[in-house]
């Protein structure tokens, strides 16, 4: 881009050209970047237990997480069902909404939160003795540890829960109840996003080299054509593809990456046909044989087109999900669930999940943007 | 040998829309394909505005192109799943962002860089000399915009506009995690086959032979 810059037919001051570009750099900046800022911030931020159970927390915060918390927390805690209770609808929201996220840690407090409302309301025993009867899961210190930890004002949770893990009492980490089932989504997207990468690197070229080297008419048209499944979308071909495949990651894998393959085949056309035929021809008349050819020549000369398409693919392909929910529905990928948890409202798991599936996207920029400037390395 | 599996490999990413032709539409689509229009319209309207100016201002080197050029470019760049939870996240709290207003902004957000790559593309082929020649011709700088400057920018305006259109009408993940009933969702649900690969075919129809049969060089695709 450097030479180009010298040109400036418009002959535009500096303020004028930024004045130009701003319009649309605050519409990235308020559209993209600050809502997606918010959606990265919900990964390590808990909304939902303190409000619900304030006092229970200022208790909380002076145990120190060995064995039980004293009868002090048990009483508050039963104060601040009560108030819960007597607040109406409002307060049955937040009960559910608290009891929902510390579900999600320990599935046993889910129920927990509810059912010690109803039952140490009616008793007149000592409010301690109380709860534990109304729920055994306050007998154990694992589960006032995660109530701690999910009332504070950010907590490492739902990162860890994205990954398969979570934090026990003693500050330990073990695998969650959905572990397994976390990890292996992750790694499907992952896995998928890196395999239509290889997969369109390998594939393109052949047609990256016909458009870079048919003339300008034709050039057009086979882009033209390349462009058509890109342009109509991953539904309609996923939809495509049902009726040739077996449904299972293979059509789903299809359907997702030959879609992108003009992502990398354009680019690399382009770097193609603006470096010219006359350095493989030339190489190719000195006696290099063909292989020799592209890899000394032609391969370093469309590097630019390769990493713009390696980023643009790989980015693409880690956010998709349409093909996998309609082709392969029992293998969701990392995309799918975060799809998912937008759609219910579960800020926590969908943030964590965009954090997981945005450093891989930031770390292949990192490492391909530099390959696609201008200037060799 | 090359040219074969080239070829091979052309066929085989249009299969699955030979495939969705063959199928057949179930129903019409036609709430589908106004959805979409409503839709892919003012996004390639609103990509067109700020990505023309945008292209023309990063012309100049001014202090933070650079990050301007990030900046504009990172939509391209996010993996669709997570502007889609964003915009719904932003719905919840301001009420903008779900549905068609926060499809068409997202659209317009990825047509943006298209439309500022391909008028940059453009207004970086016209050769400076013009303008001189015409300032010593004594041509007024207004005139000599409008003579140099529009029929080069118009047909990389138009460009762009359509193929943000096109895109679109075929997003899909956005679309569906948005709830923007365009065509993509209602072809996972089976009806508007059709329309899913005429409109695409139409589009990149339209713009071939509108770059094909221009008299100057092709803007994009197939220039130097």
């Amino acid at each position: 881009m450097g030479e180009a810059l010298r040109s400036n037919p418009l002959r535009l001051g500096a303020v004028t050209a930024a004045l130009l570009a701003t319009p649309l750099m605050l519409l990235v900046l308020a559209g993209a970047v600050a809502p997606v800022g918010q959606l990265l911030w919900r990964s390590v931020a808990e909304t939902e237990v303190a409000p619900a159970l304030p006092r229970t927390l200022r208790v909380l915060r002076q145990w120190d997480g060995q064995g039980l918390p004293d009868d002090m927390a048990f009483e508050t805690l039963a104060a601040d069902l009560a108030a819960l209770r007597a607040a109406g609808p409002a307060g049955a929201d937040a009960m559910d909404r608290a009891a929902r996220r510390l579900a999600a840690d320990r599935p046993a407090l889910g129920e927990a939160l509810p059912a010690t409302a109803e039952g140490a309301a009616g008793t007149r025993t000592t409010r301690a003795t109380a709860v534990l009867v109304a729920d055994p899961a306050w007998g154990e210190a694992e589960n006032w540890a995660a109530l701690r930890r999910a009332a504070g004002s950010a907590s490492s949770f739902h990162l860890l829960a994205a990954i398969g893990l979570r934090q026990t009492a003693k500050g330990g980490f073990e695998d969650s109840t959905q572990g397994p089932h976390a990890r292996a989504a992750l790694s499907r997207g992952l896995g998928m996003a890196v395999l239509a990468t290889f997969a369109c690197l390998i594939l393109a070229w052949p047609l990256a080299r016909w458009i870079a080297e048919a003339s300008p008419r034709r050039a057009t048209l086979l882009s033209a054509m390349a462009l058509l499944p890109l342009l109509a979308g991953e539904a309609a071909r996923a939809v495509g593809w049902s009726p040739l495949l077996e449904v299972g990651p293979l059509a789903a894998f299809l359907a997702a990456a030959l879609g992108l393959l003009p992502l990398m085949a354009l680019p690399v056309a382009l770097s193609l046909r603006h470096a010219g035929p006359r350095l493989p021809r030339a190489a190719a008349a000195l006696g290099l044989p063909p292989w020799q050819v592209f890899r000394r020549i032609r391969l370093p000369l469309a590097r630019r087109g390769l990493a713009a398409g390696c980023i643009l693919v790989f980015t693409q392909a880690l956010g998709t999900f349409v093909a996998a929910e309609l082709l392969a529905p029992g293998s969701p990928l990392a995309a799918g669930i975060l799809a998912a948890a937008a759609r219910a409202g579960e800020w926590g798991a969908a943030g964590a999940l965009a954090v997981c599936l945005l450093l891989p996207a930031l770390v292949a920029a990192a490492l391909l943007l530099p390959l696609a400037r201008q200037r060799t390395a | 040998m090359s040219r074969l599996a080239a070829l091979l490999l052309l066929l085989l990413l249009l299969l699955p829309l030979l495939v969705l032709a063959a199928m057949g539409g179930t129903g019409s689509g036609a709430e589908a394909l106004r959805d979409s229009l409503l839709t892919a319209l003012p996004a390639a309207l609103a990509a067109t505005l700020f990505g023309t100016a945008a292209g023309i201002g990063l012309q100049v080197r001014f202090p933070g192109r650079s990050l301007a050029v990030a900046l504009i470019a990172l939509p391209l760049l996010l993996p669709p799943a997570i502007p889609g939870a964003a915009l719904l996240l932003l719905a919840e709290g301001t009420g903008f962002g779900a549905g068609r207003p926060g499809t068409v902004l997202w659209h317009a957000l990825l047509g943006a860089p298209l439309v500022a790559a391909i008028t940059w593309a453009a207004l970086r082929r016209i050769d400076s000399a013009l303008f001189r020649a015409a300032a010593a011709c004594g041509v007024p700088p207004k005139l000599a915009i409008r003579r140099i400057l529009r029929p080069r920018l118009a047909p990389a305006m138009l460009l762009g506009a359509a193929l943000t259109f096109a895109l679109s009408m075929g997003e899909s993940t956005l679309a569906v995690m948005l709830g923007a009933g365009t065509l993509p969702s209602s072809v996972l649900s089976g009806a508007a086959r059709m329309a899913a690969w005429l409109w695409p075919l139409l589009i990149m129809a339209a713009v071939s032979l509108a770059v094909l049969f221009r008299s100057r060089e092709p803007v994009v695709v197939a220039g130097g």
